[in-house]
């Protein structure tokens, strides 16, 4: 394996650039995917013989759900890597991903609550997973605060870049509540060693919706990590070069 | 296609609110996260673009008076930025 690629991937310039090419085509196959998902999963999937139409609030749930924990993960990674390997472009995919995973874990919670009212009679339960998704949250609310406290910019990669370490241990936690302690939530709709209990009618456009979300998420986050590499390398050559070109757009 | 009519569709077997809640906030919260950071890209380029201007105006008017740029406040600038 060249080495060389992995310089140049924390390389803000050269991750800026890469990305701006790379967004548009994560983020129309995303939003086509998720209409597709949406479109199947309303009209078309066929109800649950329990749940009635309120199942049909999967199809948001559980792939926010999937992103949130994915997020989480991502941002560990880039704390993991940048504690050992100084790269500087770490934390500005940590500081882009902490607010877009905060609104789809507030997403997946919202639709838990408004799906449990029709089918568990009641909005919220201190049940486990429905707890630790809170925690959750939290993380992310405490790693975007952490983040912009601190003035001392390498105190504050670090500080955030441990906070992010230290919060992955939420992440077991709520992957397994739902097999440790029985309470409310149901287990996983999909486990990657079995085939899904459900017809291929209701899982297929889930997965859709799964695949949509992602595309999303890493055109989402691309746009606000070129945002983090402007400012951060605002005083470079390339970026007031930039920032001079977008400036005479403007006017 | 599960439903017999648009009412029907929209009706949702009597859960209706719950689902269309759901979707409705899902696509608040897809929006905001496309429009948000477009308009952080906009504030951001307009606020840096204002400070170079003033950077090149500093630069501009030291020469004419034949000034030397104020080396204090650039170092503790840079100092702020390195610590």
């Amino acid at each position: 394996m060249k080495w060389t690629f992995f310089h140049k991937l924390g390389s803000p310039k050269w991750f800026y650039d890469i990305s701006l090419r790379l967004s548009p085509w994560l983020l129309w196959p995303g939003l086509l995917l998720l209409i597709v998902g949406t479109v199947w999963g309303l009209a078309f999937a066929p109800e649950d013989y329990q749940q009635g139409n309120s199942f049909r609030i999967i199809y948001i749930h559980v792939p926010t759900a999937i992103l949130a924990q994915s997020c989480y993960m991502m941002m560990a990674v880039a704390a993991f890597v940048g504690l050992v390997w100084k790269m500087k472009i770490t934390d500005l995919f940590i500081g882009a991903a902490a607010p877009i995973g905060a609104s789809f874990t507030f997403l997946a919670l919202f639709t838990g609550a408004v799906w449990g009212k029709p089918t568990w009679g009641t909005w919220w339960v201190w049940d486990a997973r429905l707890t630790a998704m809170l925690v959750l949250l939290f993380l992310y609310f405490g790693v975007m605060a952490l983040r912009s406290a601190l003035d001392d910019q390498s105190l504050a990669e670090r500080a955030t870049a441990i906070l992010v370490l230290v919060g992955v241990v939420n992440i077991p936690i709520i992957k397994y509540s739902v097999e440790w302690w029985h309470t409310l939530h149901q287990p996983a709709t999909f486990k990657l060693t079995e085939k899904p209990a459900m017809p291929p009618e209701m899982w297929v456009p889930l997965l859709i919706m799964v695949v949509g979300i992602y595309c999303f998420f890493a055109a989402a986050l691309f746009a606000r990590v070129r945002n983090e590499i402007l400012l951060r390398e605002r005083r470079t050559k390339w970026v007031r070069k930039i920032v001079e070109a977008e400036s005479h757009r403007a006017v | 296609m599960q439903f017999e009519s648009v009412s029907e569709f929209v009706a949702m077997g009597g859960h209706g609110l719950y689902v269309w809640l759901c979707y409705g906030v899902a696509v608040l919260v897809l929006l905001a996260n496309l429009i948000l950071p477009s308009i952080q890209r906009r504030v951001l380029l307009r606020d840096l673009s204002q400070r170079q201007r003033r950077e090149s105006n500093q630069v501009n008017t030291d020469m004419q008076t034949n000034k030397v740029p104020d080396q204090s406040v650039r170092q503790s600038e840079v100092d702020h930025h390195a610590s």
